[in-house]
């Protein structure tokens, strides 16, 4: 493995001057610029290189450590978690239907929900009748009303025809997170503790509080989870360095590889829970939360980027932060 | 006094006509078809109007006023209600939105609504803590109890309220039944063919329910493509095929939706009560029911200040709703299931509603559609929008609309060139006695409709029969028509004329005359609009081999772009063109007929042959401009080199039927059928006139002359929809004229129709009644006029004239 990707923080990030990681300080200065303008909701900036911290800004008072709420960041950490349990053979393959882990559920036999396999929720494509306006899913607010959300999701109609076509909803991750709960017999964020939170780091995840839960119990798939800039980019590294972490594979690489590649050839803007765009010459996956969350993630340049940022309903794009950064000199 | 001052008007026909329209007062617009009364109206007065509004409010600064007069003054900003400008196509939009009765429904549910504590039982209201246990608020937003909301709707049938399914009892009757027969029993062998022989050939002859569950549910249902679509499927198929009204095996089950049972909302929503109802049931009475439910609401239950001024809004919209002859219709009934008529007083309706003043309202015959009943208190309706200090301007030709009028422009005296000017202006006993006014001569009854010889129809008479008809409101309908007649179906707005003929006796014609699924002619028009017809299935007709074919000439436009216009419609363009290629001038540049159409080089690459640029202003503001690069004049310049007697090809698109008619004299192609226009009172059409700028009154006889001119030798039943729209009583006497033709050929004509005059002159009569929706769809009368007006059960009666 390459020196630059043996480099992890232990129980401290180390930080270094921007051009001992052949970083240009101006670059990085004015886009903490940007994120500073009047108006600007950004509460917290962060840039790593070969695991340490290029660059790290805070905002309105905000202090580096404090934990916001990742919103949909949150299903990209799911993700890795479907890796995990595959690999530990809690599920056998991501073509697996659905209804395999809902025993309870009997739909007709023409019910297009038997068709639905992990594939489908990983990758946005289930057909689950989801309306959205905008970036705002209207069905969550329905969501939230009912008394047993997995049921809920579970009995909304699923448009056959939509099947395989990528339509993003927050409910087909809640249900991933629904049957990870089943397979491991535990609590999702519990299982985050010991196969992903404990060895990055994080400590203190507390289910029902760091980490959201549904009226039952159930972990937020679809958003929910609370940490500081510091502590998602522990797990933007993890995913730079290809599922490794100080010598050890904490998600499978092919994993890594196969979530942050396009899903589908008709989706190749999204991969499992991931977003991908191409900046320039690199490719980048994100995990990208309402309000202004962010996690960037460039391993060609072994880069990490963090923005968070406190919720407002209107907020800034900021992939062209990374733009900048990436640009040729 | 106010009133708006125009000066030198230009636009269209009009002879640089100088008036005064007074403000504030009930105007009427008058003259024949084309006569340049709807230019003045809409063209000038409306869109001057609007256009000087915008301007004002800083949306429409980039553009210059366009010509059309010299100057008009005292304008204010104007509403158009017309046909054309209204088209409503949403399934979703329906009466309870557009009169914006949901939105304080909604609200009267969110502050008033009960319904049973989930901790104790007792009935609460849902915005407080429950009295008796204390549990805390659901908290409800009025989206909660939309069916067009994600938060409300019927998930099951997403608010719809009916969905599709397969019955599979009919498909595979038998444990054995294979996929060919099973075909068969859907009526779709031909379709499916292809995989019998190919894909399936393994599966075609063993019993269908043997094969491996995804080669069923795949061939059932469609495998989906990933792109939003499925693989050819006999669900998708047989329901297309049922949206048309071509489905008749009963195989596609359209049903009411098992999850809310028609209600369209949630069961969450459908828990919240006012009095023991819930949203979706008062969605679902009609207006009138709907009113008497919320009076007795009033009465009884103990509002707050808010639900009591939320009820009485809803209240005063319901009663202006009575006031234009609505009351018949449902909050849930569907803008474009609605006729034309409906649609309008709708509109008007809502403006009422908004109760601003100092408006130009400009309306395009209101009273269409409706009962002479019905009429008085549209009238009364327009009397309170004057009454609010606005401006009315009502292009009429109703006999009792133009005689309450307080001011009357008559535009004439005939049409096209031969009209655009001003006849006369003034009172109303003015007009009768105005010499040259074509309008006031025929209300005055100086000059007379020629009365038809109507035919006496003995009860052995041939006829066709339909039966068992219980489409929408008709209860068990059976009717006569007889053949080789002038046959008129009359009845109040709401009565069931229109789910009788056009949704009953068309699709029912339709299945007769098709051959594999294709309509008897390009002019059948089956609506295929989203809500198919509700159970027409069940209704018998008989006696169909007594004739030879049908048509069904709708109202809908002849075409939806700007480069469809008349000549294209009546196939006379190709012809046209043709002679174009012949000439000289065209030989040596190598022209051929196509180039002369808008679809190849000829024309303007700019605006595709339309000559107008559309600009949008933001939001639902659009306007008109001359292409810059052709300059109005739709081809390029190398085309218009070109001369067939003179003329362009631009000229012939400028033409009037009566002009191209001359021009055109020896071509036995073209002039059949600008024959049969001139005719019927379409003389003044431009033959290049844009489709979309049509009324539905004139694409519908414009249909008709094609009908007519394609000459089939008699036995042809012709179904009309209101075919006097927007006609003058001059033009409905030779449209008249025109229909007695077809009869005295030996084609029957069935008219759909409100007006005394045409029903008159009706050989039968089928009625209709006696009110709308669930108090009516029954006949209450079936005779000659003479019959009909000495029958006391009939409502038409008394208005025919002898």
């Amino acid at each position: 493995m390459p020196e630059a990707f043996s480099t992890f923080p232990g129980d401290e990030w180390e930080t270094a001057a921007p051009q001992t990681l052949a970083l240009n300080a101006e670059k990085l200065a004015a886009a903490g610029d940007m994120l500073a303008r009047p108006g600007s909701n950004a509460a917290a900036f962060l840039v790593v290189r070969r695991g340490k911290i290029a660059w790290e800004q805070v905002y309105h008072g905000t202090s580096r450590y404090d934990r916001h709420h990742l919103f949909s960041v949150t299903k990209s950490v799911l993700s890795s978690l479907v890796g995990i349990a595959l690999q530990e053979g809690l599920l056998e393959s991501p073509d697996q239907p659905v209804l395999d882990f809902f025993p309870e559920v009997h739909p007709d036999p023409s019910d297009p929900l038997r068709l639905l396999t992990l594939r489908h929720l990983l990758a946005m494509a289930s057909g689950l009748l989801w309306p959205r306006k905008g970036w705002h899913e209207i069905m969550v607010e329905r969501l939230r009303h009912s008394p047993d959300w997995v049921q809920f999701i579970l009995g909304l109609p699923v448009r056959r025809e939509e099947i395989g076509k990528f339509h993003y909803c927050s409910a087909a991750s809640h249900l991933l997170s629904a049957i990870l709960t089943r397979v491991s017999g535990q609590n999702v964020c519990d299982y985050a503790r010991q196969r992903l939170f404990a060895p990055l780091g994080i400590a203190h995840v507390i289910s029902g509080s760091a980490w959201e839960t549904d009226p039952q119990g159930i972990t937020l798939g679809g958003w929910g989870l609370h940490l500081s800039a510091r502590e998602i980019a522990r797990f933007g590294w993890l995913y730079v360095s290809g599922g490794h972490w100080g010598g050890r594979a904490l998600i499978p690489e092919t994993w890594v590889q196969q979530s942050t590649r396009p899903a589908s050839p008709a989706s190749p803007g999204y991969g499992y829970q991931w977003w991908l765009r191409p900046v320039g010459r690199y490719q980048v996956f994100a995990g990208l939360g309402v309000g202004g969350q962010y996690l960037f993630c460039v391993p060609e340049q072994q880069l990490v980027v963090v923005i968070l940022s406190r919720f407002s309903s209107r907020w800034t794009d900021r992939w062209n932060i990374v733009e900048g950064l990436l640009a040729e000199r | 006094m106010k009133a708006i001052r125009i000066t030198h008007a230009r636009l269209h026909n009009l002879k640089n006509i100088s008036l005064e329209i007074p403000r504030q007062q009930l105007v009427a617009i008058t003259g024949v078809s084309g006569s340049g009364k709807s230019t003045l109206a809409f063209d000038l007065v409306y869109e001057f109007g609007r256009r000087r509004y915008l301007q004002s409010i800083g949306m429409f600064t980039d553009l210059i006023e366009e010509g059309g007069c010299e100057r008009i003054t005292g304008l204010g900003p104007a509403i158009a209600v017309q046909q054309g400008i209204i088209r409503q196509n949403n399934p979703r939009s329906n009466v309870g939105t557009r009169s914006g009765i949901f939105t304080f429904l909604r609200l009267l549910y969110v502050y008033e609504g009960q319904s049973p504590c989930p901790a104790c039982g007792t009935l609460r209201p849902i915005n407080e803590p429950c009295p008796h246990c204390g549990q805390a608020v659901p908290g409800l937003q009025s989206g909660y109890f939309s069916n067009n909301s994600s938060l409300g709707m019927c998930l099951r049938c997403q608010g719809h309220g009916t969905l599709y399914e397969l019955n599979m009892e009919r498909l595979l009757p038998t444990p054995h039944t294979t996929l060919r027969q099973m075909l068969g029993n859907a009526g779709c062998q031909s379709t499916f063919n292809y995989l019998l022989k190919g894909m399936l050939k393994e599966y075609a002859d063993r019993p269908f329910e043997q094969a491996p569950e995804s080669v069923r549910s795949n061939f059932l249902y469609g495998i989906p493509q990933g792109d939003g679509r499925l693989s050819h499927n006999l669900s998708s198929h047989l329901r297309s095929k049922f949206i048309k009204g071509r489905e008749e095996t009963g195989c596609l089950d359209y049903r009411v939706c098992p999850e809310c049972g028609g209600d369209r909302v949630s069961a969450e929503a459908r828990q919240v009560t006012l009095s023991g109802l819930h949203i979706g049931q008062l969605s679902r009475m009609t207006l009138a029911e709907l009113g008497s439910f919320l009076y007795s609401l009033l009465e009884q239950a103990q509002l707050s200040p808010l639900g009591k001024n939320l009820l009485g809004d809803i209240r005063n919209r319901l009663q202006t709703l009575h006031a234009n002859g609505l009351s018949h219709l449902t909050l849930y009934r569907s803008l474009p299931s609605l006729s034309g008529g409906e649609l309008q007083r709708l509109f008007l309706s809502t403006h009422i509603g908004s109760e601003l003043d100092s408006l130009i309202y400009v309306l395009d015959e209101p009273t269409i559609g409706l009962h002479e009943v019905e009429k008085q208190r549209l009238l009364s309706q327009l009397r309170v929008l004057q009454s609010l200090g606005n401006t009315i301007l009502l292009v009429e030709h109703d006999p009792h609309l133009i005689a309450a009028a307080d001011h009357i422009i008559d535009i004439g005296p005939l049409a096209g060139s031969a009209g655009g000017e001003i006849v006369y202006q003034g009172d109303y006993s003015g007009l009768l006695a105005a010499p040259d006014s074509v309008t006031g001569s025929y209300l005055s009854g100086r000059a007379r409709l020629p009365a038809r010889e109507i035919k006496p129809i003995l009860p052995a008479a041939a006829h066709l029969k339909l039966s068992e008809v219980r489409t929408n409101n008709l209860q068990g309908v059976e009717v006569h028509i007889p053949l080789g007649a002038l046959v008129g179906v009359a009845g109040v707005s709401g009565s069931g004329k229109s789910s009788l003929v056009m949704k009953t006796l068309v699709p029912l014609l339709d299945r007769c005359f098709t051959r594999r699924g294709r309509p008897a002619d390009e002019n059948g028009d089956v609506d295929p609009g989203e809500e198919p017809s509700v159970f027409f299935a069940g209704a018998r007709l008989e006696g169909t081999e007594r004739i030879r074919g049908f048509s069904a000439v709708s109202q809908q436009p002849i075409g939806r772009h700007d480069n469809s216009n008349p000549a294209t419609y009546l196939k006379i363009w190709a012809p046209i063109r043709k002679l174009f290629a012949r000439s000289a001038e065209a030989q040596a540049r190598g022209f051929a007929p196509g180039y002369f159409s808008f679809n190849a080089g000829g024309a303007c690459p700019t605006c595709s042959g339309s000559g107008k640029r559309r600009i949008w202003l933001g939001g639902a503001y659009f306007a008109n401009q001359v292409c810059p690069t052709c300059q109005g004049r739709r081809f390029q310049a190398e085309v218009l080199k070109v001369h067939y007697q003179g003329k362009t090809i631009l000229d012939v698109l400028q033409m009037t039927v009566d002009e191209a008619y001359a021009f055109f004299a020896g071509e036995t192609a073209i002039v059949r059928v600008l024959e049969v226009l001139a005719r019927s009172g379409m003389g003044y059409l431009p033959l290049g006139q844009p489709a979309p700028t049509l009324s539905g009154g004139e694409a519908q006889r414009i249909k008709l002359a094609y009908e007519i001119s394609r000459n089939r030798a008699g036995h042809t039943l012709y179904i009309l929809d209101e075919p006097t729209i927007g006609l003058s009583l001059y033009d409905t006497g030779r449209l008249m004229h025109l229909l007695d033709e077809l009869v005295r050929k030996g084609s029957t004509v069935l008219v759909v129709e409100h007006d005394p005059v045409v029903l008159s002159n009706c050989d039968w009569l089928i009625e209709l009644g006696p009110g709308g929706g669930s108090e009516g769809g029954r006949v209450i009368a079936q005779g000659s006029p003479a019959q009909l007006r000495e029958n006391p059960d009939s409502i038409t009666g008394p208005y025919l004239y002898a």
